[in-house]
């Protein structure tokens, strides 16, 4: 695999050159700071801006041009990283040389690229159908996604956690918002993102010469854009919020949301810390609480350490919330006094390492981690090197510096008196 | 050894059948990091009614997933934690018909096979262990109740089935796994995990000859009594459906309906063809319902439908169905326009030969695609060869689909005289 930066039109490319894939993956990324205005704006636009092009003119036909080059595959996203909203367009398609016919698909599908950034619209009353339609789309979307308890567990937790903090935003924007959003919105934000955002293009695949060429089709700006990327900074409380909702539930589900103190702790030893905590099957969470106590059947953390946070979530029986909370701390008691061994730090470190080489065998994993070091600023030996200094002592560092901040319950029970530990 | 390379795809298959029975199947992936076994039984939710060494056993609801579970506990610990020792992802699976154990790793790979080998080859059952299991698996049960798209699927099927054990949740029931005991494992692990009822599947990048050498050696040294007969036996499942309409009350933001067409084969079609029909079913519905559809957008524009909108088509030698999808109080109205477009698919000239060029083609694509992926590969692979087919036919059987093939299934497989309507509504 070979990487290569280079600057095409005052745009970032990165080439990632490989035989292992059979297809050829191109991501384009915006990025800006989140901003609770523009969140939901961005998430319609983004999905008006792959459904219909000025030579596009209908879903319909845009369905067919990709099928025509063999199912190409064309998405967007947005997501929530640091303090920055990042909106996705990921295009995959097959590498010519497996197609037995006749077609210049990188070069027709960068020009179809192109296509797709600089469209849409006039932006006339004409669309209006359209953004109505994209709006039902999106708010239908939203529901759906709050049809699962946990995700409005998830969401009531960030409300209650970061009550006035931008970090309480979701990726995807608010539901309640998207009625009042008009073309015009549309507009301004579709040029915005063209010339203030961030953008960067990735390529995955057995690229070469030409196809690095023709990505200059892709698009061009007239200054190179480059901004900064922090965390949001959350203050450490020492008062404990506990809320607990009732609903028509089967089973209740606990989030317990901590700030780990971002000036105390190094980011790769949280990282490891997340994975011995309750990352994967081998966590100390999964271990004690779901193997040994039959607590939970999911019970797992997740860590967000540009914003310095935390969380374990457990889906558990109403009656035993509270020991659940308990239990948790426990666990995170025996971290902080280095009630650990050495060999399960170095298996945690190694499969650290082992999950990167597994993304490194996924076009879209190969992507995310050379974009997150595009970011960062950083390159493989940087994380190796960071990793090495990862002791049993900065673990127990990290842990002493994560501290209890809120405890979300959504139950279909009694409460069980969660509200003193 | 058996060594087949298809050229087209640039892919390498190395097939062995041990001598006890145990078949292995190898596939190359050069430059892969990843490396991806996957071991399974023949042994699934369904099969929970059969005749072994003369005895017909009846056993619990829910068990092929319940021994799933317990076959990482060992006497001397949880084998997750040495997957993990050894930097292994480890997980497993149960399905109607199967059981698959599987890990993914980087490094130590012969540690990890030889640990995968040993974890679903020896059995270790505790009154104990059993007891705690149940109330892991009554989590995960009640996990499942909360989730309105688990619940809708698993009611349409209820509703769809009189007989078939497909209508049983795959985990059971609290009251199902209750009854669970030591010695009726130890009897299904025994009859099912016998190494000829069982395939073991491996993607990555090896020494062919030092990767099969150490599987032999293995095998060998097992010294395991092969070659039960398992008889399964099903109750015939009558072509009516069970209920026409079902509805459950959950915390949902809208109705959810999901729409059910039964289909069982008149008589038993080859292995091949079965294969070729599950294509054919999904051209044929994707070009009637999919996103290049004139009809897609007419559901769209009638807001009618929104992306939740899905549909597929899913069908073995004792059962078939297509569902369809969707979400918003108008429920009733899809399945009159749905029937409406099948009425009219039927009857008219719809389906075009350059609608079928373009299913090809994206098919490929997709194919393609999805043989960059080790799991996806192992997955599919394994499927594919218990199912009596192979995954590397797939551009061949693509290749020979006709418009005739698409019609006449597409007509045969949707009758509304077997179709039932699942719903779930939110709470007044």
């Amino acid at each position: 695999m070979k990487i290569n930066e280079t600057t095409v039109n005052n745009i970032p490319i990165i080439d990632i050159r490989t035989d292992k894939f059979k297809t050829f993956t191109i991501r384009i990324s915006f990025r800006n700071t989140l901003d609770e205005k523009t969140t939901t704006i961005r998430n319609i636009l983004s999905r008006m801006m792959i459904k219909r092009t000025k030579n596009l003119r209908t879903e319909t036909e845009l369905v067919q041009f990709l099928a025509k080059y063999y199912g190409a595959h064309l998405t967007e996203g947005t997501t929530k990283r640091g303090d920055s909203h990042i909106v996705n367009f990921t295009l995959e398609f097959a590498n010519e040389r497996f197609i037995h016919e006749d077609l210049n698909i990188f070069n027709d599908l960068c020009e179809f690229l192109n296509d797709i950034l600089t469209t849409p619209f006039e932006y006339t009353d004409e669309w209006q159908s359209f953004l109505d339609q994209e709006k039902r789309l999106h708010k239908n979307k939203l529901s759906l996604l709050l049809d699962s308890s946990m995700q409005r567990a998830y969401i009531n937790m960030l409300n209650i956690m970061f009550k006035d903090e931008p970090n309480r935003h979701m990726s995807f924007g608010k539901i309640d918002e998207i009625d009042s959003i008009t073309l015009e919105d549309i507009m301004k934000e579709h040029k915005k993102m063209m010339e203030e955002d961030e953008m960067v293009v990735l390529v995955v695949g057995q690229t070469t010469d030409n196809n690095i060429k023709s990505l200059e089709k892709i698009y061009s700006r007239d200054n190179y854009v480059k901004l900064p990327f922090n965390g949001f900074n959350g203050q450490v409380s020492n008062v404990i919020n506990y809320q607990t909702d009732v609903e028509k539930i089967e089973q209740a589900k606990t989030i317990l949301g901590f700030r780990i103190d971002k000036k105390q702790a190094d980011m790769m030893s949280a990282r490891i810390f997340n994975r011995m905590f309750g990352g994967g099957a081998a966590s100390f969470l999964f271990m004690n609480l779901r193997e040994k106590l039959s607590l939970a059947y999911q019970i797992h953390s997740e860590l967000d350490i540009k914003n310095g946070v935390l969380f374990a979530i457990a889906g558990v029986d109403f009656n035993r919330v509270k020991e659940t909370e308990i239990h948790v701390m426990k666990e995170l008691e025996k971290f902080r006094n280095g009630d650990f061994t050495e060999e399960f730090l170095q298996e945690s470190k190694n499969q650290f390492l082992s999950a990167r080489l597994d993304a490194m065998d996924k076009p879209k994993g190969v992507i995310a981690t050379l974009y997150g070091h595009f970011l960062a600023g950083i390159d493989f030996d940087y994380v190796d090197e960071q990793l090495s200094l990862v002791t049993k002592e900065s673990v127990m560092n990290v842990a002493k510096h994560t501290h209890l901040d809120t405890v979300y319950t959504l139950t279909g029970g009694e409460s069980n008196g969660s509200h003193t530990l | 050894m058996e060594v087949t390379h298809y050229k087209d795809i640039d892919e390498t298959v190395y097939h062995e059948k041990m001598n006890n029975g145990l078949e292995v199947v190898y596939i190359k992936k050069g430059g892969f990091n990843k490396k991806f076994v996957t071991y399974t039984t023949k042994f699934g939710s369904m099969d929970n009614d059969f005749t072994v060494d003369g005895i017909r056993h009846q056993i619990p609801d829910g068990i092929a997933h319940f021994l799933e579970h317990k076959m990482f506990e060992k006497e001397d610990g949880d084998v997750f934690n040495k997957f993990s020792q050894n930097g292994a992802n480890a997980n497993a699976f149960t399905s109607y018909d199967r059981t698959t154990y599987l890990f993914s790793c980087t490094e130590n790979f012969y540690e990890n096979l030889k640990l995968l080998m040993d974890m679903v080859e020896t059995p270790y059952f505790t009154d104990e262990s059993v007891k705690k299991e149940i109330g892991i698996i009554n989590e995960e049960i009640k996990m499942y109740q909360d989730n309105p798209g688990f619940r809708v699927y698993n009611q349409l099927l209820e509703s769809l089935y009189q007989k078939h054990p497909i209508r049983i949740d795959i985990a059971g029931t609290l009251e199902s796994i209750s009854e669970i005991t030591k010695d009726t494992l130890y009897m299904c692990h025994e009859t099912f995990y016998a190494p000829n009822n069982m395939v073991m599947v491996i993607v990555g990048d090896f020494d062919t000859e030092e990767l099969f050498e150490f599987i032999r050696t293995h095998q060998d040294n097992r010294n395991i009594e092969v070659l039960k007969e398992i008889t399964h036996h099903f109750e015939v499942e009558p072509k009516d459906v069970l209920e026409s309409v079902a509805t459950t009350p959950m915390n949902v933001s809208d109705t959810r309906l999901m729409l059910g067409f039964k289909y069982l084969e008149s008589g038993e079609e080859d292995k091949y063809n079965e294969a070729k029909r599950d294509i054919i079913m999904m051209f044929a519905l994707d070009m009637v319902f999919g996103a290049q559809s004139k009809y897609y957008y007419e559901l769209m524009n009638e807001s009618l439908i929104d992306e939740s909108f899905n549909f597929g088509f899913s069908a073995e030698h004792t059962y078939g169905h297509t569902l369809f999808t969707s979400r918003g109080s108008n429920a009733k109205d899809v399945v009159k326009r749905i029937l409406e477009i099948i009425e009219e698919v039927n009857t008219t000239d719809y389906f075009t030969d350059e609608m079928l060029l373009s299913q090809k083609r994206e098919l490929l694509g997709d194919y393609l695609s999805s043989l960059d992926s080790p799991e996806y590969i192992a997955n599919q692979y394994t499927k594919y060869l218990l199912d009596g087919n192979n995954l590397y036919q797939v551009p061949s059987i693509v290749d020979g689909i006709t418009l005739e093939d698409v019609k006449v299934t597409f007509k045969e497989v949707l009758d509304p005289k077997y179709m039932s309507e699942s719903l779930i509504v939110p709470y007044e």
